[in-house]
């Protein structure tokens, strides 16, 4: 056994909590090392003086006090609630209800949605192919015009 | 009047009859609406918890008030209260949890130390406590007290919680919610410092 295990170990020593072999062990360090007697016999002296020491004790008004402020728990009006909620609870809910409904129906309008602005998308590109396929048969119709003038002339001559 | 008396006798009886109920048997009686039973229990835990409390504060106004928030607590919890662990284990956790819950708030507060330089305890009903009345005894473990609170606050709660209050180790681990090895180390190192201080001062005089 070293210093610090027989240190270690005072308590459990004192409170008689070691096994037959460890309480030898420390007894056997001891008489080899008379000089830490002295160390274990103060810190026994300490622990018999804190467990005889006197309690404190409390102001003589304590227990009216005490008392007081049972009594005025007693008395405490407890608040009206609304639903099972307290006026405080049941307010902080219906705001939190609002906020949910205002905010839902915000971002649930057509024109927020992200639907809504792919489909806008598409009838861009829609409306712009309505306008090539208008330009495409527009230019159709004179080719047609001309040939059809053409095969006039041709026909003329 | 033979029936007044028989009902005094009774009661008189009846009231060291529950002087010696366990503190579990107490607070189930109070579960049950029997305020005497709360009476007991405060009568029994008031300066036990004062004095624990004490060591975090070092002022008496604080620590009465935060038993008094513990007791407090007990009145209006009580229902809390399962029989799977000891009464104390459970009353020393919720002044424990108090005592932390103001420290917090206030830090701690050492404007007003309990022990004056010699060591000896200050009274708050009368200061001027004569040197000359108090046995060799008494000034050591006042010494002892003051020392108590300049060793660090972990070993010093534990130290409090076995030596002072005469909790097992399990108890102490669950209240401070510390390992029971860590315990039992910090309760050795705790004592070993108090120890060396005394003798020091012992040599010093």
């Amino acid at each position: 056994m070293n210093y610090n295990k027989f240190e270690d170990q005072i308590s459990d020593w004192i409170e008689n909590s070691m096994d037959i072999k460890q309480r030898k062990e420390f007894e056997k360090f001891l008489s080899e090392n008379p000089e830490y007697l002295s160390k274990v016999e103060s810190i026994k002296d300490v622990v018999k003086a804190m467990k005889n020491a006197p309690m404190l004790k409390t102001s003589q008004d304590f227990n009216d006090r005490l008392n007081q402020r049972i009594n005025s728990l007693k008395n405490e009006k407890k608040p009206v609630g609304i639903f099972g909620f307290s006026k405080r609870n049941f307010a902080y809910l219906t705001l939190s209800v609002m906020g949910i409904l205002l905010l839902s129906g915000y971002l649930l309008q057509p024109s927020f949605s992200s639907y809504s602005v792919a489909d806008d998308q598409i009838i861009d590109k829609k409306i712009e192919s309505e306008k090539s396929d208008e330009e495409l048969n527009e230019i159709n119709d004179i080719d047609i015009l001309n040939n059809v003038n053409g095969s006039f002339v041709t026909d003329k001559d | 009047m033979s029936q007044n008396l028989q009902m005094q006798l009774t009661g008189s009886l009846k009231m060291k009859d529950d002087f010696k109920l366990s503190d579990e048997k107490l607070i189930a009686l109070f579960q049950s609406g029997d305020i005497n039973a709360y009476n007991e229990l405060v009568d029994r835990y008031k300066e036990r918890l004062f004095n624990f409390v004490l060591r975090y504060f070092n002022n008496r106004e604080q620590a009465e008030d935060v038993v008094q928030d513990t007791l407090i607590k007990l009145y209006t919890h009580a229902s809390y209260y399962k029989n799977v662990a000891k009464f104390s284990t459970w009353i020393f956790t919720i002044a424990k949890n108090n005592a932390l819950t103001e420290l917090r708030k206030n830090k701690r507060k050492r404007t007003e130390s309990l022990w004056t330089d010699d060591g000896n305890p200050i009274d708050l009903n009368s200061k001027e406590q004569s040197l000359d009345r108090q046995t060799h005894n008494e000034f050591a473990i006042n010494q002892l007290n003051k020392f108590l609170d300049e060793i660090p606050e972990n070993f010093r709660m534990a130290v409090v919680l076995r030596d002072f209050q005469e909790l097992s180790y399990d108890e102490i681990s669950k209240i401070l919610e510390i390992p029971i090895g860590t315990i039992k180390s910090r309760i050795n190192r705790g004592r070993i410092q108090l120890a060396e201080k005394m003798k020091h001062f012992k040599e010093q005089k």
